[in-house]
């Protein structure tokens, strides 16, 4: 009883910043130096991922069965998406396009749409 | 010891990773450069001074090392040397840290907390054997040196692991404070509630000891056999035992807040 009830919480919980953009990474399945270097060109040098947040979220991830080993170059590790954290990413990336869409319609109240003192 | 290697001891991981990290940085711009990690203490070797910053992680994941190692590779995090699951890593000044989310961070020290809860128990377990047996050797008594040799290495097997599970239950306490709990803002709105309930007990920890303190004086100097009377007393005492704790707990708690003010 106890293990279902923790797994759940598992799933249920919201994707942290860095465990949405490295499930975006890996849409093309890649290893662990691509996703850093990925996310920074993705984000413009915004959000940089610290090399024990990246091995703990993917362990987490693979625990989550979000990703999964896909092979190995040379002596990376390649990592994908699995099925499941395919439905997840895109879930994800429309809730959070819906946010920002909110966000925008609830500024458009005001002239102009943009931040009026 | 020779004149290109020194140590120092650790503030203890738990008490005071930013100083030693810091202490570790401090020195390799003097050109003492960080080798191994034993017994507690730093090992140092003399080489050229280093503009360097030090952090320390914990993974406690044998199995997979591997991987571990190679996500640090490909960053500009070098590994230096690593203790059992404690691994220590250097990079230039300005590195992003090894943790860049407070999520992830917090699972470390959860993870350490575990770890040391488990060996706590155990502790605890070794305690009450050793105090056991220590207690049937005293009762026993019979004469002889091995006999006096053996209540002697029981008596020393007991103070050593009552020593060693207090400080460690102290370093769980101070582990506890870094964990970021990730829970929702609704909870987090609704245990301040009961925060808020602490603080002023907190607050008033001296004005309850004092107060049960005098109840149980007061009640001290009346002599009776009264069973209520004795219950009180107990309560009372009970009460300032349990006062003095929490005053204790709390001046503990501070000082690392203070510290980073």
């Amino acid at each position: 009883m106890i293990k279902i009830s923790r797994i759940n919480s598992l799933e249920e919980e919201q994707l942290t910043e860095p465990g949405y953009y490295i499930l975006l990474a890996l849409l093309v399945p890649m290893h662990g130096y691509g996703i850093t270097k990925y996310i920074e060109e993705l984000t413009e040098g915004d959000l940089v991922i610290g090399p024990a947040t990246l091995y703990t979220m993917l362990k987490k991830m693979q625990a989550q069965e979000y990703i999964a080993l896909a092979g190995e170059e040379g002596r990376r590790k390649i990592y994908k998406l699995t099925a499941k954290g395919n439905i997840v990413i895109r879930k994800e990336k429309e809730r959070r396009y819906k946010m920002a869409m909110q966000g925008i319609k609830a500024f458009e109240r005001i002239e102009g749409g943009e931040i009026n003192e | 010891m020779s004149k290109d290697r020194k140590s120092f001891m650790s503030g203890g991981l738990a008490f005071s990773e930013e100083e030693d990290m810091q202490k570790l940085s401090d020195l390799a711009k003097e050109g003492w450069i960080l080798d191994s990690f034993k017994n507690l203490s730093y090992q140092l070797k003399k080489s050229e001074p280093q503009d360097v910053i030090y952090c320390y992680d914990f993974n406690n994941d044998k199995e997979d090392l591997q991987s571990y190692f190679e996500i640090f590779e490909d960053s500009d995090w070098e590994h230096v040397c690593s203790s059992d699951a404690y691994h220590f890593f250097k990079a230039p000044v300005g590195t992003a840290p090894i943790y860049t989310d407070e999520y992830t961070r917090s699972l470390k020290y959860k993870n350490l907390y575990k770890v040391i809860g488990k060996s706590i128990k155990y502790l605890v377990i070794m305690v009450l054997v050793l105090g056991f047996l220590a207690n049937r050797l005293e009762n026993l008594a019979p004469e002889g040196g091995v006999y006096e040799g053996l209540k002697l290495v029981a008596y020393l097997a007991f103070g050593a692991s009552l020593g060693l599970c207090f400080s460690m239950i102290v370093c769980n306490f101070f582990i506890k404070k870094k964990i970021v709990s990730n829970k929702s803002s609704d909870e987090r709105i609704r245990s301040s509630k009961y925060k808020n309930l602490f603080k002023i007990i907190e607050k008033y920890w001296i004005i309850s000891l004092l107060l049960f303190g005098l109840i149980y004086y007061a009640l001290g100097n009346i002599e009776t056999s009264n069973s209520i009377y004795r219950g009180i007393r107990i309560l009372a005492s009970a009460g300032s035992g349990a006062s003095l704790a929490l005053g204790i707990a709390t001046i503990i708690g501070n000082i690392p807040a203070k510290k980073s003010k």
